[in-house]
């Protein structure tokens, strides 16, 4: 019983962690995974953005980001 | 009666003599800009005569919580100042490029304001009337009170008969509104308005802007080139800031 309660908490927290993934990811980007992406402000304002392929993990997922710098 | 008041220490400022210490006026202001991402930021304005010193203060910027962010740059001591001078028409602004101290300076800019005297509002209790003018590319909604017979607002807004005491552009992107005014003793108000044009490097705002798109330009690459060796940039664009100022006049200049 133990062992289900765990299997299925483990699943859950599984799903939540996804989920988190997707909304990390899309404000900025275009939920394109494979590709990060870029971005710099100054003062407030988007002044620079670009792309660039994403690195894939162990699993063969690619593990796009959004990055922002921001110049002070 | 507590407008009178206003009136008398107005005048008493514009007029005072030099005398042990000075009553000057400060007014905060709430200034919220959204060029790109949201921020609210503290500013105060300080006029003595016919010389004003506005401040940029803490900026609260709304960082998406979406991405990894990367703070590049320490520009704590830079915080932005505008001075402007009534009796020679020049206005300043204190900046700094790569940690070098600029005084941009600039002839005051003649606002047409159209006044809407039927249009009127009460702000921290003053009896405001509403006027319109365009600024460099962006069309200002403000309110001013003659209540302090001032030709002061905030940033380069200016040249009202009373101080401006909110300002709005047509775009929804700068809205500058005050909330606080409070009148300080002073016993050199002239110093704290006086512009430091023999401390710091005296420059165009032409050619300031210049420079700081370089720098800005420069920035850019150092940050690409960090990137791990085989990287490859796509899709790479370049946005020109624009800040408040959509449109300068030697530009307008150059079209015609």
């Amino acid at each position: 019983m133990k062992k289900i309660i765990f299997a299925l908490a483990f699943m859950l927290m599984g799903t939540f962690a996804f989920a988190n993934i997707s909304l990390t990811n899309y404000e900025f980007s275009t939920i394109d995974l494979c590709e990060n992406e870029y971005y710099v402000y100054f003062e407030g304002e988007l002044v620079a953005e670009w792309t660039e392929p994403a690195p894939l993990d162990d699993d063969m997922n690619c593990t796009g980001d959004a990055r922002i710098f921001f110049l002070e | 009666m507590k407008h009178l008041f206003y009136i008398i220490f107005a005048v008493f400022v514009l007029n005072s003599s030099a005398q042990e210490t000075t009553v000057v006026t400060k007014v905060d202001y709430s200034t919220y800009l959204n060029l790109g991402l949201p921020s609210e930021i503290d500013s105060e304005l300080i006029f003595f005569k016919s010389q004003s010193i506005y401040s940029k203060g803490k900026s609260d910027i709304s960082y998406p919580e979406s991405a990894t962010i990367e703070k590049i740059g320490n520009n704590k001591k830079a915080s932005n100042i505008y001075y402007s001078d009534y009796t020679n028409k020049k206005g300043y602004t204190k900046k700094n490029i790569d940690g070098k101290t600029y005084l941009a300076s600039e002839d005051m800019q003649k606002i047409t304001w159209v006044i809407q005297p039927k249009k009127q509002k009460t702000i921290m209790g003053f009896v405001c009337e509403q006027a319109v003018g365009n600024f460099r590319g962006r069309k200002y909604t403000v309110w001013f009170t003659s209540e302090i017979p001032v030709p002061f607002g905030p940033w380069k807004l200016h040249g009202l008969p009373g101080l401006i005491l909110e300002a709005k552009d047509n775009f929804n992107q700068v809205h500058f509104k005050a909330i606080k005014i409070e009148y300080t003793h002073l016993k050199d108000p002239e110093k704290k308005v006086e512009i430091p044009i023999a401390k710091y490097k005296d420059i165009s705002l032409k050619d300031f802007l210049v420079l700081e798109e370089k720098s800005l330009k420069d920035k850019i690459a150092r940050i690409m080139a960090s990137k791990p060796r085989g990287s490859k940039i796509n899709n790479f664009k370049y946005h020109k800031p624009k800040g408040l100022e959509l449109k300068y006049e030697w530009e307008e200049t150059k079209k015609q």
